[in-house]
């Protein structure tokens, strides 16, 4: 106790942005958590009383046309969003960053496999890739993480790649290997700490990316599916003519909500990457 | 690198012989990738063909040998492939009609969005960048910094429908879907309908084109030849275009190659959107439909389409720098 902050979270903690960006996150954060249970509102629940109705005191930011409440459609769906972001990527590094480590120390045949087989992911649109594979299995929100997930890894390996082609070659990790370290515990004591920050920047940008992708594939029809909300689906209900015109507290909130959440979590990207990295100015 | 010697095009026929394999390789693991999971996907063709008659085993049975699908997937995916070597896609499950002319007429309008956005993005992006990297951090560097800050956070559906709120319902400047008013074929007509979608699909790629000019064109900007063109008192203008501009077309042109995959995701979700009779919009489509010929069919294109353009790409990139080596 009492120790020094250590100056990377200082550097971080001067970046204004990046503290505000992280303010409101945690506060978005608190409020899908904690409001739907301080209101009791359900995202599920129809009011025979009020159909498609305008935001009212009874109804915060309305109803759809079905009578469920749009503010607890928003924030459960706001839950479902954040889970989505957070485990996809999780996902895409547990995979990326090993395959990075590995195609980056064993150079050889094995490295060029795997960085050929990222490349062919990352030339492919990766909407296209997902639609299709989301189409094709029964969408859940399980389905869902997973497949983003999969399809984010390559990012992660060619970051871990090519920071490990150069750390490799570091005197303490001959130093390592001449007093007889085992691979896999130069891989992860030696070369793993030193690739590691430009790992935690993508990890961050990424999640705003996955929440992004999450709510493309729903708003297309093919991600979580209702009666679930998610953000996604619910600007999905302004395809229709007469909510897209008529009844726009169906659909804004979430896509303010989802503005709001990725400028915050690019915010503390860029605040990470200023403070791991003070030189670098883009 | 390595300079080129004076067998510089026998070298470069061999450079994209191999690039031409790579990328064959690329096209099978793809198709492959896919056809597969098309067919272990539950909710398959048959379930969907057989949904609602109610079949005898015998029956089923039956109907799977004369579609051909109880022979191994392997089997069936080379025979699938040599088809499409041979311009037959198949048929679509959904419309009955072969996915070629299905493809055929939906590739115009694909291409026209595309065309237009990418050309806009290019010719607003790059004298952006250009102008731009003439006072880095100055106001226009910091506002288009902004602009293309917001093009990554702002998702493209639902800036989208906020146009489609603003411009066509309630100033009704601008039509809401489609590419034709029902009934008139004219240019302006087409126009109108290509402006919300081109603003919304090129926004991202401009921001990324002004980006990465300045970068480059920074960069070029400090090299000891420009220093040396500036000395020998060329007027500043002409150093800027012949000089340093020529130089930084070489990132240029990777980007665009780096933006094509991003660029038909977009168009898929925006055609969508703005019910354009495209490719895209034929995917999801066929999608919703289960319709796996057609899915199969768009997919291969896409895979072509990039590989395609990767290839004229890198091509054109070992003309642009003669310090590629073709090794």
């Amino acid at each position: 106790m009492g120790k020094k902050p250590h100056p990377r979270w200082e550097r971080f903690a001067k970046h204004k942005l990046a503290m505000i960006g992280l303010f409101t996150l945690i506060t978005l954060i608190l409020t899908v958590l904690l409001l739907p249970v301080i209101l009791d509102i359900s995202p599920t629940a129809l009011d025979k009383t009020a159909y498609g109705k305008a935001p009212s005191a009874r109804h915060l930011l309305g109803t759809d046309d079905l009578g469920r409440d749009i503010l607890a459609r928003t924030l459960y769906g706001g839950r479902i969003s954040l889970a989505v972001g957070l485990a996809a990527v999780c996902i895409s590094a547990l995979i990326g960053v090993p395959l990075g480590l590995l195609a980056g120390y064993y150079e050889s045949t094995l490295g060029r496999i795997i960085m050929r087989i990222a490349d062919i992911f990352i030339s492919f649109p990766n909407m296209v890739l997902m639609l299709v594979v989301v189409a094709m299995f029964d969408s859940s929100i399980i389905v869902l993480i997973l497949v983003i997930g999969i399809i984010g890894w390559p990012r992660y390996t060619r970051l871990v790649y090519s920071s490990t082609l150069s750390v490799r070659q570091k005197d303490y990790v001959e130093a390592a290997k001449v007093s007889g370290c085992k691979t896999p515990k130069i891989l992860i004591s030696e070369i793993l700490p030193n690739v590691l920050s430009p790992v935690w920047v993508t990890l961050t940008f990424g999640v705003a990316s996955a929440i992004l992708t999450e709510s493309t594939l729903s708003f297309l029809g093919v991600g979580v599916q209702p009666p679930a909300a998610s953000w996604g689906n619910l600007i999905r209900e302004a395809l229709s003519y007469s909510i897209l015109s008529r009844k726009p507290w169906i659909w804004m909130p979430s896509g303010i909500l989802l503005i709001i959440l990725t400028v915050s979590v690019n915010f503390i990207g860029d605040g990470i990457r200023d403070a791991l990295d003070p030189q670098t100015k883009l | 690198m390595e300079l080129i010697s004076d067998d510089g095009g026998a070298a470069m026929v061999k450079y994209i012989i191999k690039r031409i394999r790579v990328s064959i390789l690329v096209f099978i693991g793809i198709t492959f990738l896919i056809f597969m999971l098309s067919n272990l996907a539950p909710g398959g063709p048959l379930d969907l063909l057989t949904s609602e008659a109610n079949l005898s085993d015998e029956a089923l049975e039956e109907l799977k040998h004369s579609l051909g699908l109880d022979r191994p997937a392997i089997v069936r995916y080379f025979e699938w492939l040599t088809d499409f070597f041979k311009g037959d896609w198949g048929t679509s499950y959904k419309y009955g009609t072969s996915i070629s002319l299905l493809i055929s007429q939906r590739i115009g309008p694909t291409l026209l969005l595309m065309g237009v956005s990418l050309g806009v993005a290019i010719l607003t992006g790059v004298p952006i960048g250009i102008l731009v990297s003439e006072k880095p951090y100055g106001m226009l560097d910091y506002t288009s910094n902004t602009i293309a800050f917001l093009g990554q956070a702002i998702p493209t559906f639902f800036y989208s429908l906020v146009l489609m709120y603003v411009l066509s319902i309630k100033l009704k400047w601008l039509p809401l879907l489609g590419m034709h008013t029902t009934g008139v074929v004219s240019i302006g007509d087409t126009i109108k309908h290509l402006v919300m979608p081109v603003m919304v699909l090129s926004w991202r790629f401009t921001a990324t084109f002004i980006r990465h000019t300045r970068a480059a064109m920074l960069e070029v900007k400090n090299s000891e030849h420009v220093k040396t063109a500036k000395s020998k008192g060329i007027p500043y203008s002409a150093v800027v275009i012949k000089h340093v501009f020529r130089n930084a077309l070489i990132p240029i042109v990777t980007q665009i190659g780096l933006q094509v995959p991003l660029l038909i995701g977009g168009s898929v979700v925006v055609e969508q959107i703005f019910s354009w009779p495209g490719i895209g919009s034929l995917l999801v489509t066929s999608i919703e439909n289960r319709d796996y010929p057609v899915i199969m069919g768009v997919s291969c294109l896409v895979a072509l389409a990039v590989l395609v353009i990767n290839l004229l790409l890198d091509v054109l990139y070992a003309k642009l720098d003669p310090r590629i080596s073709y090794k």
